[in-house]
């Protein structure tokens, strides 16, 4: 049951009010549509923002970690290096609560140890407003416990048919929430339209993993030889669109890039993707994951075993949009239930 | 400081677009040519040199005279670079060797065609069938953005990076939606990257005019294409438009790439 | 497992990159073979602490504007010096000719600068191993981070017996012969090897665990470094087994592609370890759970 007190309710003037206070300081980034598809993009009018019930095409990521960014710039001919810490004051808005999770996963990877001055400095300066949403055929987040937000973002919206309820999860939001526009008390009726909605969702998956989300570490250290890996590395392009699409993954190149003058330069982070042929490979040529399967066992146990020690929380947040992308249908929902299916976990419960 | 190296640019056959994606890099080459001399470049100047040290070759070769005239660059330049789809994988022009090179001729130049030796052709191949090709500039056209990193890792004393993943990692970077879920299809995950995916960004859908990556999983494609509607003889078809690529045995390359240590 | 109850916004106050590296100064260029070059460096200002501090087996990102970084192991441990009437302190990296950083690091000269991020990673114990008779196992280029460890050690008395074992294709590949009778004149037992006859070679023929076999060896005293192309682990280990010297006494030096050195570009990670964390130094038996180590 919702707890009535955390709910306030917001009409959808309130929300243009709310949304075009946070234009006049901020770049706004949220939920649109792109050749009819749901995708995050720049909002410069309220109407641009369409809140969508299923994932956006790619995660929000990239406005914390973009595709390519700068880290330092050079002088050759002096040797002067110049670090760039780039932020701006910025909203994401209409992130689901398997997007607000990643997040904080994102979080945990760039504060670990050194802290990453570039991520977490655009990550201070952003406004978060999460949205509720609804499964499709490839979200599944309900298994691994990734279906509602706690914390991770200032204002969340729960859509109902008259408006939104809204919670906040920091301070920030609740003044902003405040000062930008208006709110009321939640109404009894409207609590209760929105657990009607809450229960909806979770009878609603039609993709669930066939183990609880503590197993899943243990029957991946346990699938390491699995015939699995061997059926979808023939199929597998090698293409990274699972990396790229993923809102957790954050591997990334370094490279540096020389003007024409062959005086100054940038050195740029990039996308990188542990599916691409030359990820784990050195200088010498030796290629420590050389086959396709093998590359797929390591970015699945990324997802699911390997960093759970380190963070204590499983690195897939259920969001499907690497099944949704992966042109030769591997679905990791079903690559997941196929090693549950092997192992001797589940089986000895 | 050593002397500027020379720089030549050639054509073959080609509709010179390639050179014309150099000229178009108007904000950087004035700083180019504080560091190279350019001896040769028939699209931007008349003069003409026989001594240079890089040559940058583009165009497809389709007649027996063009063999010579690119042996000679060869022997002449230090390095050697192939300037565009034509010049690396035999572009567009290898549409032609799906037919008779009598009935080409005819179809071009009419049907007295074969009398005039001028009109001597054969079937197109790229400039790496009769030359060693040090570095590529893949694309048709190529990329200023790929011309101007391949220049300076040159002067620079380095080698060219040439992208090695497949055209969807620059399509999801650039944010596209993928041509597939808009009903289309496409060779992109079969194609070298380093384009940023210019044409879907633009609404079209990848032709493959920058090549197979090193390691495609054509076969894995083919299903694809066919999953979506083609026909066998249209995905050798897409798979070709942007020259003659080596399509594996099926069965080959889904055994070799699936074994896990 | 993903409930991040209470997760607050990390803190950012006065961040600054980690990616931003600090001079330093080669002091010497020794032409080692046609591929790899010694480059003896001192940092203009103080990296990983003042005096420059590191464990030997650890490695730092080292790069050329306008050619990137790279993990470098370092091949000696620090040296006082006095230039300019400073104290200052020098080590040196070892550089084979392979890619297009170390071509152009090929190319500079005594004099010149390069840009030091570090040092990362865990190295060798040396305080851990004392009483312990060492063995020494290097192949190829191995021997650059085995230098570190060899110099830190050699001569001196907290330590038992030392041996080295060390392989390469030709006699020519063979680094630091010179040291190794130096070595050899502070009592370090120094064998080697080479893959294949060659002219004018007169020593061992044979992978270096051809080595292994003839060694007397205290297991329960003595510990092995072993550094070397991936192929060679797996041997090393099984030879040494059979001497009955135990995993846990085996060390081991991995090498992966790297781009931050603090666990965040994902490059060097094999299964659940990163490499630029956890290692370059392994105990064997800690790569137990981690099959893709080699």
């Amino acid at each position: 049951m919702a707890d009535k007190n955390q709910y306030r309710y917001l009409t959808k003037t309130g929300l243009k009010s709310l949304i075009n206070g946070l234009m006049k300081d901020r770049v706004v980034y949220g939920a649109v549509k792109k050749d009819g598809f749901p995708a995050f993009g720049r909002i410069t009018r309220f109407e641009d923002l369409e809140l969508s019930q299923t994932p956006t095409h790619l995660s929000a990521k990239e406005f914390f970690f973009p595709q390519r960014e700068c880290l330092l710039k050079f002088d050759i001919p002096t040797g002067a290096h110049e670090p760039v810490v780039a932020s701006q004051g910025q909203a994401v808005i209409g992130l689901h609560p398997c997007d607000i999770h990643a997040l904080n996963l994102m979080d945990k990877v760039f504060a670990h140890g050194t802290s990453d001055a570039n991520y977490l400095t655009r990550r201070a300066d952003t406004v978060i407003i999460g949205a509720e949403c609804f499964p499709d055929e490839y979200c599944f987040c309900s298994s691994v416990e990734t279906m509602n937000a706690n914390a991770g973002f200032d204002i969340f919206l729960h859509e109902i048919k008259s408006g939104f309820l809204t919670h906040t999860g920091t301070d920030a939001g609740r003044h902003l929430l405040g000062k930008l526009t208006k709110t009321v008390k939640a109404s009894a009726s409207r609590i209760k339209e929105l657990d009607r909605l809450k229960k909806k969702k979770e009878g609603a998956f039609k993709t669930r993993l066939n183990a609880p989300a503590k197993d899943l570490p243990g029957i991946y250290a346990q699938s390491s030889d699995s015939p699995v890996w061997g059926k979808i590395g023939a199929i597998c392009y090698g293409c990274g669109s699972c990396n790229n699409v993923c809102p957790t993954c954050c591997c990334f190149d370094v490279k540096d890039e020389v003007g024409a003058n062959l005086k100054d330069g940038l050195r740029v982070r990039v996308w990188d993707g542990c599916t691409l042929e030359d990820f784990a490979k050195v200088a010498g040529g030796h290629n420590f994951r050389k086959t396709r399967a093998e590359r797929l066992r390591h970015r699945f146990n990324r997802k699911f075993r390997y960093l759970t020690d380190k963070f204590n929380a499983l690195f897939c947040v259920g969001c499907g949009r690497c099944s949704r992308a992966c042109l030769v249908k591997i679905n990791i929902a079903q690559v997941t239930n196929e090693l549950i299916a092997e192992s001797t976990i589940t089986k000895n419960r | 400081m050593p002397q500027k190296p020379k720089v030549a640019f050639f054509s073959f056959t080609c509709c010179e677009g390639c050179q014309l994606a150099v000229l178009s890099c108007e904000d950087e080459l004035p700083e180019i040519i504080k560091d190279v001399n350019i001896v040769n470049f028939r699209e931007a100047f008349d003069q003409r040199s026989e001594d240079y040290e890089i040559a940058f070759i583009e165009g497809s070769i389709s007649r027996k005279d063009e063999i010579h005239k690119l042996k000679k660059i060869r022997a002449k330049a230090r390095v050697v670079v192939a300037l565009g789809a034509c010049s690396s994988t035999g572009g567009l022009n290898c549409l032609k060797n799906l037919y008779p090179m009598e009935f080409v001729k005819k179809e071009v130049y009419g049907k007295n065609a074969s009398r005039y030796p001028r009109f001597d052709t054969m079937p197109v191949k790229p400039v790496d069938a009769f030359i060693h090709v040090d570095h590529y500039i893949h694309g048709c056209p190529i990329p200023k953005k790929e011309f101007l990193s391949v220049f300076t890792s040159l002067l620079m004393g380095s080698v060219p990076v040439m992208a090695n993943y497949p055209v969807c990692v620059d399509c999801k970077m650039a944010g596209n939606i993928c041509v597939f879920e808009k009903g289309m299809t496409c060779v992109g995950p079969v194609t070298r990257a380093g384009c940023d995916a210019i044409c879907v960004t633009y609404g079209c859908v990848c032709w493959g005019c920058r090549g197979f990556v090193d390691d495609p999983n054509v076969a894995s494609h083919e299903e694809t294409l066919k999953r979506y509607g083609m026909a066998h003889s249209e995905v050798i078809r897409s798979f070709n438009l942007y020259g003659e690529r080596k399509m594996e045995p099926k069965a080959a390359s889904m055994k070799s790439k699936t074994k896990c240590r | 497992m993903n409930s991040l109850l209470n997760q607050q916004s990390p803190k950012t106050d006065n961040l600054v990159s980690p990616y931003l590296p600090s001079a330093a100064t080669v002091e010497r260029v020794t032409k080692l073979t046609e591929k790899e070059r010694l480059f003896t460096v001192t940092p203009l200002a103080a990296i990983g602490g003042l005096p420059v501090s590191f464990d030997p087996g650890q490695f730092f990102m080292c790069g050329l504007p306008g050619y990137g970084e790279a993990p470098f192991s370092v091949a000696s441990m620090p040296v006082n010096s006095h230039i300019n009437g400073s104290p200052k302190q020098s080590f040196d990296l070892c550089i084979r000719a392979v890619g297009n950083l170390s071509n152009a690091m090929h190319r500079i000269k005594k004099g010149d600068r390069v840009y030091l991020r570090g040092p990362f990673g865990r190295g060798f114990k040396t305080d851990e191993l004392k009483g312990k008779d060492l063995l020494f196992i290097a192949g190829g280029i191995g021997i650059v981070p085995m230098r570190s460890f060899i110099k830190s050690v050699a001569g001196k008395d907290s330590y038992g017996k030392l041996t080295l074992i060390c392989g390469a294709k030709t006699p020519e590949e063979i680094l630091f012969q010179g040291e190794m009778d130096e070595w050899k004149d502070m009592g370090m037992d120094v064998r080697l090897t080479i893959d294949k006859r060659h002219p004018g070679w007169k020593g061992n023929v044979g992978v270096v665990t051809t080595l292994i076999s003839s060694l007397k060896l205290k297991p329960d005293k003595t510990v092995a470094a072993i550094i070397g192309p991936p192929v060679m682990y797996k041997f090393v280990a099984l030879a040494l087994r059979k001497k009955l010297i135990k995993d846990a006494s085996m060390l081991v030096s991995l090498e992966r592609r790297m781009k931050c050195g603090f666990g965040k570009c994902g490059h060097c990670q094999i299964n659940s370890s990163y490499v630029c964390q956890d290692g370059p130094v392994y105990r064997l038996t800690d790569l137990a759970g981690l099959p893709e180590a080699f």
